[in-house]
Parts: C-alpha cells; sequence; structure tokens
C-alpha cells in the first residue's frame, strides 16, 4: 500500500471496503492522508454509509411469508410426490388468481372463522358426481382440523371442520351456491355458474399447461366479509 | 474467504450494524451441514427444518427484488422445490445458505428477464398493492400514523430506487446491505467474481445515492 495515497488512486474496490470497513490499519492511513488532500472523498465514504443505514433499516433481511405453515407443507407435500396446485394465476397482468389467500384480510379471516381452504383438483368432474374430488382441506388455524368426505346421500363432497369460533352475528357472509357446471371436457376449462342465477358464471376451473387445474374466479370471492 | 480486517472506523463513522445472516440454531435443532447430509439420504423432516429455517430469508430477498409479495411467495417455493432437487449434487463446496441464495438469485433473476424487467419499467400491475418496504418492518403498532406514513413513503422512494438498478446490481447491494454478506459469499450466491462484486457494489451504491440521498441527508 502507497502510504502516499493520491486521491485518484483510491479506485472502486478500495471505496468498497473502506465503506464497508474491511481496510488494514495501514490503508486507512493512506487513505485518510488522501482524504486530507481530497475532503469530498471523505463525505462521499459518510454518504455511503448513510445509505446503508437507510436500507438496513427499511427493508427487511428477513421477514416470514404469509401463511409460513401453508408455505412449508405446500413444499413437503410437493417433494413427497402429493399433487398439488403448482400455479393458479389468470394470464397476462390481471390480478393472480388466489391472492387473496394471502392477501391481509385473509389472516383475520383465518384467525376469525378458520374458513378451510379447498383446493379443487379437476378430474374432469363436478360438483355432485362421485368423480367430485378435493385433494386437500387446509385450515390456516391450527386448531380447526378440516376433513372431506363424499356423502353418497347428499350427493356431494362434503368439508367437516372442528374447533371452529363462533361467527359474530354482525358479520356478514355471502357465499355463491354453485348450482351448475359446464360439462367438463379434457384441456377445456369447466365453468360453474350460481344457483340463483344460472346464466352468471362465478368461477372456472381451467386444467393448467403443465400439470393441474388453475382457478379463476370471475367476480368476488366465494366468502365476503366486511372488514 | 477474504481477510476482513478490522480498526477504527475513519472519519468518526459509526460500525456498520450488518445484520447477523445465518445465526446458529437456538432450538437445538442440527446444523446446516448435518440437515443437508440426512436431506441427501432422503429425510424431508430434516429438509422441512431447512425450509422453515430460511423461509423468511429466501422470502424477504425475493420480495426487495421483485417488490410484489404474491411474486415473492411463489418465487419462494420455486426455490425450495428447486433446492430439493438440486440437493443430491450439492457437495458443500459452499456453505448451504449461499447455495440456497444462488439459487433463489437465479430463479428470481430469470423471472425478472422473462417479465422484461428494467430500468424505469414498472415491475407490476399489483405494485401498488404491495406493502411498502418500511411499513413492512415497523411494526404497525408502535408507531404514529405520521411515521408509518413516513415509513411507507421512505419505503416506496426504496423500492422505486431500487427498480432503477440492473437485476445484478439491484441483487449485490441487497445481498451486501440487507443481508450482510461478505464479498465472497456475494459471488457465490451470484455466480461472479470479488472484483465484478465490489465494482456492481460501488456503481449501485453511487446510483442509489443519487437517487436517495435527500432521505438521509435532508439538508443537502
Amino acid at each position: 500500500m502507497n502510504a502516499n495515497l493520491p486521491p485518484d488512486e483510491i479506485n472502486e474496490e478500495l471505496m468498497t471496503r473502506w465503506i464497508d470497513g474491511h481496510l488494514s490499519p495501514a490503508e486507512l492511513e493512506a487513505v485518510a492522508r488522501a482524504v486530507a488532500a481530497e475532503p469530498m472523498l471523505g463525505r462521499e465514504m459518510e454518504s455511503a454509509q448513510k445509505l446503508g443505514g437507510l436500507l438496513r433499516q427499511h427493508l427487511p433481511a428477513g421477514l416470514e411469508p404469509p401463511s409460513p405453515e401453508f408455505f412449508t407443507s405446500r413444499i413437503m407435500e410437493e417433494i413427497q410426490g402429493v399433487p398439488v396446485l403448482r400455479s393458479m394465476r389468470p394470464a397476462a397482468a390481471g390480478p393472480r388468481g388466489w391472492t387473496w389467500l394471502r392477501s391481509s384480510w385473509f389472516a383475520p379471516l383465518a384467525s376469525a372463522a378458520a374458513v378451510a381452504l379447498l383446493f379443487l383438483v379437476s378430474n374432469g368432474a363436478r360438483p355432485g358426481s362421485q368423480n367430485f374430488d378435493v385433494a386437500r382441506v387446509y385450515a390456516p388455524d391450527p386448531n380447526v382440523v378440516a376433513n372431506s368426505f363424499y356423502s353418497e346421500e347428499a350427493g356431494a363432497t362434503v368439508i367437516d371442520l372442528k374447533g371452529l369460533q363462533a361467527v359474530p352475528d354482525e358479520r356478514e357472509i355471502r357465499a355463491y351456491d354453485v348450482a351448475d357446471a359446464e360439462p367438463a371436457a379434457p384441456g377445456k376449462p369447466q365453468v360453474f355458474h350460481a344457483a340463483n342465477d344460472p346464466e352468471r358464471a362465478i368461477m372456472v376451473l381451467a386444467p393448467d399447461t403443465v400439470d393441474g387445474p388453475r382457478f379463476r374466479e370471475l367476480h368476488q370471492p366465494v366468502f365476503r366479509l366486511p372488514f | 474467504m477474504e481477510a476482513v480486517l478490522t480498526g477504527p472506523m475513519f472519519l468518526d463513522a459509526a460500525p456498520l450494524a450488518m445484520p447477523e445472516v445465518v445465526p446458529p440454531p437456538s432450538d437445538g435443532a442440527p446444523e446446516d451441514a448435518e440437515l443437508v447430509r440426512r436431506c441427501q439420504e432422503g429425510r424431508h423432516d430434516a429438509y422441512e427444518t431447512l425450509v422453515v429455517r430460511y423461509r423468511g430469508r429466501i422470502y424477504a430477498l425475493i420480495l426487495n427484488m421483485t417488490g410484489n409479495d404474491a411474486d415473492a411467495w411463489d418465487l419462494s417455493q420455486d426455490v425450495f422445490l428447486k433446492a430439493w432437487k438440486a440437493l443430491p449434487r450439492f457437495e458443500a463446496r459452499s456453505q448451504f445458505f449461499t447455495w440456497l441464495y444462488r439459487i433463489a438469485h437465479n430463479v428470481t433473476y430469470d423471472w425478472l428477464r422473462k417479465r422484461k424487467i428494467g430500468p424505469g419499467t414498472e415491475f407490476d400491475d399489483a405494485l401498488g398493492q404491495t406493502p411498502a418496504a418500511g411499513a413492512v418492518t415497523v411494526p404497525q403498532g408502535s408507531t404514529a400514523p405520521d411515521d408509518r406514513l413516513r415509513n411507507k413513503e421512505v419505503g416506496a422512494r426504496i423500492a422505486g430506487a431500487l427498480k432503477e438498478l440492473s437485476p445484478e446490481h439491484r441483487a449485490v447491494v441487497l445481498l451486501k446491505e440487507v443481508d450482510g454478506l461478505s464479498y465472497q459469499e456475494i459471488a457465490d450466491s451470484v455466480g461472479c467474481t470479488l472484483g465484478t462484486v465490489m465494482s456492481r457494489l460501488f456503481y449501485a451504491r453511487k446510483r442509489l445515492q443519487t437517487l436517495l440521498r435527500d432521505l438521509y441527508e435532508p439538508e443537502n
């Protein structure tokens, strides 16, 4: 290290190591002499350190993803070969399908009502038939146990939730009653219609081009709570 | 490993408060190397421990890179799935977390490239819906409304400035300033030389200083 380092020899590498506190004592002394000749160097170094402080203050180095248990369980199921839905995003730049599951209102929804999330694997099936298959029922609240089974008597798949907290009377819950769906065909989307308005399509299950069905919500979430 | 030389900071600058990248397991869980060995024997439970240990860092890294929480969630999933598939080939020449960061970098970089995101280009239509960086890190219950608003504004400024950088420069400055990686760890994570790391870091800082200086030096 040159003991009389000219200011113009403080190159990118030296400046970077200086900002990050990685200079040797000898290098520090040489830099100090260079700064004495060119004070702007010192101000730039201080500015870069303040920038680092600003970034560390406002950007997270670690941040749990939304629904962290679901995040992990989804990976574990995937690597164990259990079929899960890989991607349910609608095409192009519109809002993503299922993004609402990770949105800010979902956490209170989960803790208050423990709404089960249903992941429907479409095997060319329709609700109300023997082929209707619920691959997985996920309840984000650990106090809630969710199971599903097919009821011959009801002719429907039943979701059984144990451990739900009572929903306050003042909370408005609206749900669509899906009464009809177009017959599924290989490679074709299946459209579901509202019971009270058969002309109104409210949900589409579309086969993904790769390996799973894709959900697209046309209007509103099935559950709509006044948060 | 690079030599980290300590000494008195020049010009009485405050010591850098670098976050600890990988704190030792506090729950009695095995170290990464042991968990990796078990994973390579096909032990899923070991991988679950690694996912829980690193999901927050990977998610935050990708969130800072993309600026969108939904994309960060999906891309983080991809990272851990790719890592599991690649684990049989992991030879422990680098630390597990830098190897994982490298997968995260590649996944994110590929995604950004496909989205053709560049300087001055909007990241995502949903960007405005993403919590600003400052709003994420500041507990909402402990700050006054004015402070939260200020944090949100600063977070948006930072996110906008990061968008002005190329993905390569953005990754390097985030890995250094936010994740606290050493130069060598950054080089391992992004797959370049030490010299390239320092060069990218130098220019990324210069650009961000230009864009954000008024936030930390209001007198200027």
